[in-house]
């Protein structure tokens, strides 16, 4: 038996030692192990070792930078020109890279740039890092909620009370108000103000007085209201009136123009008043302990915490609870007013607009899946190009290229392109995606990051992951080859590559997956337009009016008319305007939404008698004490026999005297909930409704829009067939549902050009085959099998895996969003087969055109 | 001289490759060494000195041809230059020199 030396020892010199070396000292120590192995094979292997490790000396070691002496730098730029020739040398596949990854890149800076905006907004005022806002935990019933909302003298208390507040300002908004100037009303949302509200909040005036809310009726208007009321004049010392509930129009002069710097600010005033008015008003009761502000901010003088402000309140809980008792007060929460609009999802009724978390953190996921799917589309291609350039690795290996050197080579041509892409993606989002994006969604996203360090960040941190992501693979792959095997031509390689073809398959995966959930959830919004509300919404419009005199104007005009089936009045609405009232019934208390209508309101919106009757006009106690309820409120107060039973609310004793079946009167999310109807006077109408016959409303719309003028001179037209009450809901769904279509598109578009650049990789390296097979007459059906049969087995399996991710995924939305979840229907499987196979062929034919188009010869003749 | 200094191991090494001559690699000299000195060195300290010795530019060095042993590796033969020639005679020459200069009584024992 042949002795040899430990195997370790003898690789560990290997390793180490100096190539030029190696040979006379590896000769040496052999030679003593087998004179040794002779006498003692253990003691021989012992010597081996230690003579290795003997042999371990600095002048022995292997020294690379010595041995190699190298340019970088003008091998660096070497590269570089390589690079650059080779995008320009594969033109098409180039450009398939980068347009990939810059429709990614695209998409990323766009929901970049709103997630930054939105997290920075209210950054511009200058006490911003002292302001908070006021947030009650208030209990209702069993649950403790966030309020905005808070006592209405809490602000007012605290700023007398402590030094450590430097200033508060409380905010009241007022709905839907008709604003007058000359001819022009429109509706509009005030905003009741302390004065000192350009003290906390630095909205910059535009134009007019410094301190525009000391006289008791000015008015600060927005540029954009200024321009629509006043057009080019200017609107200082205008007069506009305002119409509150009861008729008196109310002038108020305007004092200042405010820039209310929409894109940076959570919240949005569009008229701002006096609080001094308001209280002025409302009456003495007002100003007290049982009145709710809708927000408070107070600002802290520097240094100050509003922790010092704690100990102090409970003692103002107790007074406004006790003059308050259905909503209790437990603390008092100092929100910092740059994390309102981060944080108003939670807080009820916040004046800042809000964006869920969950929200961000979807489409931020959905956008890093494309930034990856793009990244492995460039990796995929990259690896099958190496093909037409094994040579040229070969080559670069034999004249003394190191590995580390090739990797680099690849990596700067990977950067060069990802540069490339990050332009070409920059210059998208800013001329495409992100207008796009606005035009879609009820607010502007500036293309402006919060900072440039931010900015750059991004655009570093982006630029190193795309390229560090689709170029780490090929580099260590494409270094990895001998040089010598692949310039004899037997370097076995990447038509049989499984890796490349799990990314394929990973692609389709999720593109399909993007399709279906986005097919799901459109056709989620059409099982929402065609769902059943409870009640027959065609043919009936409202308008919302002021008082008895408008509604009998109404009536006259409208009772002459043979196309209106019915009319009635209403001091709320259906899907328009509701109120959550604690009702009570024997020991029971709870929440239902109250409806107070004229008599002929349910028959006019078509509700629908379970049992008992509706209102009648003749009657005198239905009047005072009869109510309809829904049957989700008989439910709730769990009658076995609803008709006859006696409900208090508001202090007052109701019979119920009819059940209606259940109706949608908020947004479709949530649930249909208990609600009752019961009569008010005249008086107090602030909506007409009209019915008309099938096919008429438009008319019956017209013809009091034409009446309108002298109906409500004062009063701003706003007349809606009641099919758009939910139109928010359907617009934002279909926004959502716009911009799924959109991403899943986009998805497809990748995972499409990562398996084009394959298949014609693939090609290019076959075409011989296929020339020498057409000449021996293949047909073109054989070429194309031949060419699709590895792709289709993937991406049937990747269908397979994304259609049951996309269900999965849309039917655990759903679950946790509606509380009605839709059977989800299958026909998105069959669009999106469809889909597939329509793109798969189609990238696979544009190819299969190559080689009919092809004469062999020249492919045979070629090299 | 700093640069032709010859340590009292290198002098030996030197001298190992002159006599082994035209057969002088690592591994010899190492043997010759423990044959005529007793000094039992290890292989690597071998390679070291003989490294030295060819900076210096006392020894040249050549590659074999391959035979059966060492599994057909060469070794590298040394050879003695000019140069280590001469330095030899030097340290030879200085060390008869200096020998030459101590008083003759001082080597007679017998008289202590």
């Amino acid at each position: 038996m042949k002795k040899t030396p430990p195997k370790w020892a003898d690789k560990f010199l290997v390793w180490y030692c100096r190539p030029d070396l190696l040979e006379e000292i590896q000769g040496d120590v052999y030679e003593l192990f087998e004179r040794t192995a002779k006498e003692n094979q253990r003691k021989a292997s012992l010597l081996f070792i230690w003579n290795v490790l003997r042999f371990f000396r600095l002048r022995n070691i292997r020294k690379n930078k010595i041995n190699y002496p190298s340019n970088t730098t003008g091998m660096v730029r070497s590269y570089f020109k390589s690079g650059i020739r080779n995008i320009m040398r594969h033109l098409a596949h180039s450009s398939i890279n980068i347009a990939g990854l810059a429709l990614a890149i695209g998409c990323c800076i766009s929901i970049f740039l709103l997630v930054d905006s939105f997290y920075d907004l209210d950054s511009f005022h200058e006490k911003g890092n002292r302001t908070y806002l006021a947030v009650s935990h208030v209990k209702t019933g069993d649950e403790t909620e966030r309020w905005a909302r808070s006592p209405y003298l809490l602000g007012p208390t605290l700023a007398t009370e402590h030094s450590a507040v430097e200033t508060m300002t409380r905010i009241q908004k007022l709905g839907d108000l008709s604003v007058r100037f000359e001819e022009h009303v429109f509706n509009e949302t005030l905003w009741c103000v302390d004065s000192t509200f350009f003290d906390v909040f630095s909205y910059p005036i535009v134009n007019g007085a410094r301190q525009p809310l000391n006289d008791k009726y000015s008015i600060v208007i927005s540029e954009d209201k200024a321009v629509q009321y006043f057009g080019y004049d200017n609107p200082i010392g205008k007069e506009l009136s305002v119409k509150f509930s009861d008729n008196q129009p109310i002038v108020f002069r305007v004092t200042a123009v405010a820039d209310n710097k929409v894109n940076e600010s959570s919240m949005r005033f569009t008229f701002l008043i006096p609080m001094e008015f308001w209280e002025s008003y409302r009456g003495e009761q007002y100003a007290s302990w049982s009145t709710w502000s809708r927000s408070t901010f107070v600002v802290m003088k520097e240094g100050q915490l509003p922790t010092v402000l704690n100990p102090s309140l409970p003692a103002y809980h107790t007074i406004q609870n006790s003059a308050n008792e259905k909503f209790q007060v437990r603390e008092t929460e100092w929100l910092p007013l740059k994390q309102v609009a981060a944080n108003s999802y939670a807080i009820v009724d916040c004046l800042s607009w809000d964006l869920h978390p969950a929200t961000i953190l979807v489409i931020s996921t959905i956008v890093l899946f494309l930034l990856l799917l793009a990244s492995f589309n460039y990796m995929n291609v990259s690896i099958a190009s190496v093909s037409l350039r094994l040579k040229e690795i070969g080559i670069r290996k034999v004249i003394g290229g190191s590995k580390g050197q090739v990797i680099l080579q690849y990596m700067i041509e990977n950067l060069i392109l990802c540069s490339l892409a990050l332009m070409a993606g920059t210059a998208l989002a800013y001329f495409f995606l992100v207008p796009a994006f606005n035009a879609l969604y009820p607010i502007t996203v500036p293309f402006s990051f919060s900072s440039t360090q931010t900015m750059l960040l991004f655009f570093g941190g982006m630029l190193i992951l795309i390229a560090f992501i689709s170029g780490a693979y090929p580099s260590l792959y494409v270094s990895s080859f001998n040089a010598i095997h692949i310039l004899k031509g037997n370097q076995k390689f990447g038509s049989k590559s499984s890796l490349s073809k799990a990314m394929l398959g990973f692609q389709f995966t999720i593109s399909f997956a993007t399709i279906i959930f986005s097919l799901l959830s459109v056709s989620n919004r059409d099982y929402f337009e065609k769902k059943d509300w409870g009640y027959d919404y065609h043919n009936i419009a409202y308008f919302p009016i002021h008082g008895k005199e408008q509604y009998i104007a109404l009536s006259n005009l409208v009772s002459q008319q043979k196309n209106i089936s019915s009319y009635a009045g209403s001091a709320s609405h259906i899907g328009d305007e509701d109120e959550l009232t604690s009702i009570q019934s024997g020991e029971k208390e709870m929440q239902a939404t109250r409806f107070p209508v004229g008599v002929a309101y349910a028959e006019t919106m078509n509700l629908r008698l379970k049992e008992g009757r509706l209102f009648t006009a003749a009657s005198e106690a239905d009047a005072q004490t009869a109510i309809v309820v829904n049957e989700a409120l008989v439910k709730k107060m769990d009658w076995a026999e609803a008709l006859g039973q006696h409900v208090t609310f508001h202090g007052e004793k109701h019979k119920v005297i009819g059940v209606v079946r259940d109706f949608y009167y908020d947004d479709f999310d949530r649930n249909m909930g208990a609600a009752l109807l019961h009569l008010v006077p005249e008086e107090e109408f602030s909506y007409f409704v009209v019915k008309s016959k099938p096919g008429e409303i438009e008319n019956a719309m017209a013809l009091v829009k034409n009446a309108w003028p002298s109906v409500a001179p004062d009063d701003a037209y706003l007349g809606q067939n009641q099919q758009e009450v939910f139109g928010s809901f359907y617009r934002s769904t279909q926004s959502d549902s716009k911009i799924m279509y959109f991403i899943s598109m986009v998805a497809l578009a990748l995972a499409c050009m990562g398996l084009f650049g394959l298949v014609s990789f693939n090609l290019s390296r076959r075409l011989k085959e296929f020339s020498i097979r057409k000449i021996f007459g293949a047909q073109l059906t054989t070429i194309f099998r031949l060419m699709s049969q590895e792709y289709l087995l993937v991406v049937l399996i990747a269908f397979i895996i994304g259609s049951l991710i996309g269900y999965y995924l849309m039917a655990q939305l759903h679950a946790a969003v509606y509380p009605d979840p839709m059977p989800l229907p299958s026909w998105p499987v069959l669009v999106t087969l469809t889909l597939m196979v329509a793109s798969v062929l189609g990238t696979i034919a544009s190819q299969l055109y190559r080689v009919v188009k092809e004469n062999p010869v020249t492919t045979l003749r070629n090299e | 001289m700093k640069g032709t200094y010859l340590g009292e191991l290198e002098e030996l090494v030197l001298l190992t490759v002159g006599i082994l001559y035209p057969e002088a690699y690592g591994v010899g000299v190492m043997d010759e060494i423990e044959k005529q000195a007793g000094r039992s060195l290890n292989i690597s300290a071998v390679h070291a000195v003989l490294t030295r010795l060819e900076e210096k530019g006392f020894l040249k060095s050549k590659m074999s041809e391959p035979t059966e042993e060492r599994g057909g590796r060469r070794k590298r033969i040394f050879l003695l230059t000019a140069s280590g020639k001469r330095a030899l005679e030097e340290v030879n020459e200085m060390r008869n020199t200096l020998f030459n200069q101590i008083p003759r009584i001082a080597l007679q024992f017998q008289h202590i």
